[in-house]
């Protein structure tokens, strides 16, 4: 079942260039990704599914840059939800490997990703909404400075998580005493 | 709880990094969205997620079993918190088959209680731990992991199969307590042995009512001494050939466990050395504990290797009693064995050496070829005239070549035929 998934996963992120930009260059990247996958899939083994993730990524920049296509954040948020998914559903194959499970591990799984998907596309399309409302109030000439603070931001958001990761594991809090 | 970040957390990175190269290289703010979900689910790390430990109860069937039989494992794991994916893997001893799984993944809610089973068997002897089970809890972004071992103790020994011995070398001398073997002298036993006139003293009960009322006047049965002996099985654990469980050290095993259980059929004192480089042995004794001893022992004997020739003079004399049958089972891979053995005669007592033949296990390890063919003939002759040799000596050499039964080995005997007693 889980292949299953990992496989529908694999396909969507073959398809989702080819209806960016359908030309023979990006279908044959496509289906080299699906080939590099698909020991990752059948076989358990993460390495080559996230090979693929990069192949799929590679083709989908590629579709979009040949295409010129117009903007679509939320599109491109799918495509990064489904990478997620596939990573996922190859990593949960290859524990799932040699051991016996119920169906309760799968349907969690999906409850999961459908949280997670929801909640993604909602931030991404009320990010989309604030964008366009800003950019109507904003000088195109502030566009770089407003880049540059994102990025700050971002690279400072990353440095915090991993120094309060780190934190976390030099000083990790007591445990509770049960009553 | 040890916590660990996952593979998955790697890929992701990956992921996350061509992403975000390939959006600054193309300009393109999809990509940058499609980053967005790959670093949501890495700033998942930097949650400082708390997970209670789970309470994992195992139970073995059994602390017990012979070579083949089987072990049913069962595990029961209780969640405090709910956990997305939980793997449970139990313990699976080297050489171990399993039926069905070692491992489950399952997904529990608070207080939830997950069970499975798993079988295991196992082909060779040895004492093993099934008490660790090993618990990995998996976040809901599977970023990250928790890692814990409970360990329980369950110990399962595993026995030599006994193969059943109707006839087994019989020791030359015997002491006065009671056993099977039937001596010439006449005393208190079962088995009748003359008939002669009453005489003041004799018990009434002894009367041979038939021969006095045939003779007109009182007549007594008299009746063979019945007797037992003390055997020492020596084991040869200084060298072993052959793939585990059919070494050559297994075989001897078996054929230790299978000839101490003749013995104490006949209620004879039956004692254990084994002869390497830890020597252990077992001080003979009879009845059903001492055959628990001598199976624990064989359950973990082993080669362990020396360049030191061990003095059977440090045995002391209530493990090797004076007058015993030894019955030292070697492979002879080792020349210090045939040493001592010569020097346990020279001392006096009663051997019989059974050799269990390495040529056999050996070749069964080889693939067949006119080469294989030809080392074995070779080692086998050079084999004979070592057992010449000892023979030579004066010891009883019984060649056994698995997989001939050891009964027919008894049977055949060597080149001088072996006393054989029968059991019941």
């Amino acid at each position: 079942m889980i292949h299953l998934l990992a496989a529908g996963f694999a396909v969507l992120l073959v398809a989702a260039p080819l209806g960016v930009a359908p030309a023979l260059p990006i279908a044959v990247t496509a289906l080299a990704g699906l080939a590099v996958a698909a020991p990752g899939i059948t076989g358990f083994w993460r390495w080559p599914a996230t090979a693929a993730a990069g192949i799929f990524l590679a083709d989908y920049a590629a579709a979009l840059w040949v295409s010129a296509a117009p903007v679509r954040v939320v599109n491109g948020a799918a495509f990064g939800l489904t990478l997620c998914f596939l990573l996922d559903a190859v990593d949960l194959a290859c524990r799932l490997r040699g051991a016996t499970s119920d169906g309760s591990v799968i349907r969690t799984r999906l409850v999961q990703w459908g949280i997670f998907a929801t909640g993604t596309l909602l931030v991404v399309v009320l990010a989309v909404s604030l964008a366009t409302a800003l950019a109507a109030v904003l000088h195109p000439t502030t566009a770089p400075l407003l880049a540059a603070a994102a990025s700050l931001g971002a690279l400072s958001s990353l440095a915090w998580l991993v120094a309060r990761a780190q934190w976390h594991r030099q000083f990790p809090r007591p445990a509770r005493r049960g009553n | 709880l040890t916590e660990r970040v996952a593979p998955l957390a790697l890929s992701t990175l990956t992921a996350l990094g061509i992403a975000v190269t390939l959006a600054v290289l193309t300009a393109r703010p999809e990509l940058f969205a499609a980053a967005l979900p790959l670093a949501a689910a890495l700033a998942s790390l930097a949650w400082r997620a708390r997970v209670a430990p789970v309470s994992v109860e195992q139970r073995v069937s059994t602390d017990r079993v012979f070579e083949g039989e089987r072990v049913t494992v069962e595990i029961a794991v209780e969640a405090r918190s709910g956990i997305p994916v939980l793997e449970i893997a139990g313990t699976i001893p080297a050489g171990a088959l399993v039926s069905g799984y070692q491992r489950r993944v399952v997904t529990l809610r608070a207080g939830e209680t997950g069970r499975w089973s798993y079988a295991l068997s196992f082909p060779g002897r040895g004492v093993h731990d099934l008490g660790t089970v090993r618990v990995r809890l998996r976040d809901r972004f599977g970023m990250r992991t928790w890692e814990d071992a409970a360990v329980h103790p369950a110990v399962v020994r595993v026995l030599p199969r006994i193969a059943p011995l109707a006839r087994v070398p019989r020791p030359a001398r015997a002491h006065a307590s009671v056993g099977d073997y039937v001596s010439a002298a006449l005393g208190e036993g079962i088995e009748p042995g003359d008939i002669r006139q009453f005489a003041p003293g004799d018990r009434v009960r002894h009367v041979n009512w038939r021969a006095s009322l045939r003779r007109g006047e009182l007549y007594v049965t008299e009746r063979r001494r019945e007797r037992n002996a003390d055997v020492v099985l020596m084991l040869d654990t200084l060298a072993q050939v052959g793939g585990a469980p059919h070494t050559t050290l297994d075989l001897s095993a078996r054929a230790a466990a299978s000839l101490a259980t003749a013995y104490l059929a006949r209620r004879d004192r039956v004692g254990l050395i084994s002869y390497g480089g830890v020597m252990h042995w077992v001080k003979p004794g009879s009845g059903r504990v001492q055959y628990e001893r001598i199976a624990d022992a064989l359950g973990r004997a082993t080669v362990v290797f020396t360049y030191v020739a061990k003095d059977l003079a440090l045995v002391p004399p209530r493990v090797l009693p004076p007058h015993a049958l030894v019955l030292a089972i070697t492979p002879l891979c080792d020349r210090r064995f045939p040493s001592a053995v010569l020097d346990l005669a020279a001392r006096g007592f009663d051997v019989v050496v059974l050799v269990v033949s390495p040529v056999a296990v050996t070749r069964s390890t080889l693939v067949a070829s006119v080469a294989t063919d030809l080392a074995c003939r070779l080692w086998a002759l050079e084999r004979e005239r070592q057992h010449d040799e000892l023979r030579r000596q004066g010891l009883t050499v019984v060649d056994w070549r698995p997989p001939e039964s050891l009964e027919a080995a008894l049977a055949r005997g060597g080149r001088r035929r072996l006393r054989l007693a029968t059991t019941g």
